[in-house]
């Protein structure tokens, strides 16, 4: 776990988290269908660079930027939040998705004090879907949209765990060994 | 767990249309990756109650060796 670090945002990582962002691969499973633009992005950090409680991060392996991590719809007297994260990088230990969403997760309940997550999720994303199952996320019942993305129509869901949920079910899965 | 029924699970945890069978070589599977890592172990430790180690895991280099950690 210790090759794995969440560290805030600088300056430096912009031009590879723009190119992270808008590369297909990630664009795909984003729900929204427009490529940001530098002058957008720009924009964004320098709003993010303010915040007193950091919520925005670049995931590394061994000192190097591979992904990202973000909590979004913030509500500190709710204590909810909806984190996401993506690997940016496609080379990179078979391991690094696992870490990612462990310490995105861990982040959120135990620094950011979290009692809370939902986030959401294309109900195509199958594999997306197994792994937020398997540590504790639960579908909110009635809560579907539809996106439209490329033209097509796309099923989303709202999925929300607790931070009970998350201590009860972050061990399913040996880390450390 | 059969064989059989392992291939099975994995077919669908790998959510793969490209037939495997246990000498498929986990490196030449496109979708052997961190999720299906995890969707493996969780496999193991729901139903066949084997905490299995990371480190094991990443080691196998086949759908064999996957079954054989769940044999131990």
């Amino acid at each position: 776990m210790r090759e794995y670090k969440l560290r805030p945002i600088m300056i430096k990582d912009l031009h590879l988290l723009l190119q992270w962002r808008n590369s297909e691969r990630i664009h795909s499973m984003m729900l929204t269908d427009h490529k940001i633009t530098w002058k957008e992005h720009l924009t964004w950090f320098h709003r993010i660079e303010t915040d007193t409680i950091k919520r925005n991060f670049v995931f590394e392996y061994r000192g190097c930027p591979i992904g990202y991590v973000g909590y979004t719809e913030y509500d500190s007297k709710r204590r909810v939040c909806s984190p996401g994260a993506y690997l940016g990088e496609i080379n990179v230990p078979i391991d690094a998705g696992i870490y990612l969403f462990y310490m995105t997760l861990e982040y959120a309940f135990s620094e950011l004090n979290m009692c809370r997550v939902e986030t959401s999720i294309f109900k195509r994303n199958k594999k997306a879907r197994r792994i937020n199952e398997i540590f504790g996320y639960k579908v909110i019942p009635g809560i579907q949209l539809n996106y439209m993305k490329h033209g097509k129509r796309e099923i989303v869901i709202r999925i929300a765990m607790t931070k009970a949920e998350w201590n009860t079910n972050k061990h399913v899965i040996n880390l450390e060994g | 767990m059969t064989k059989e029924k392992f291939i099975e699970k994995m077919a669908d945890i790998l959510d793969t249309e490209d037939k495997i069978g246990m000498d498929s070589i986990l490196v030449d599977i496109e979708e052997w990756d961190s999720l299906s890592l995890v969707s493996f172990m969780a496999l193991a430790n729901v139903e066949c109650k084997k905490k299995l180690s990371l480190t094991d895991v990443k080691q196998a280099k086949s759908i064999n060796d996957l079954y054989t950690l769940l044999q131990k």
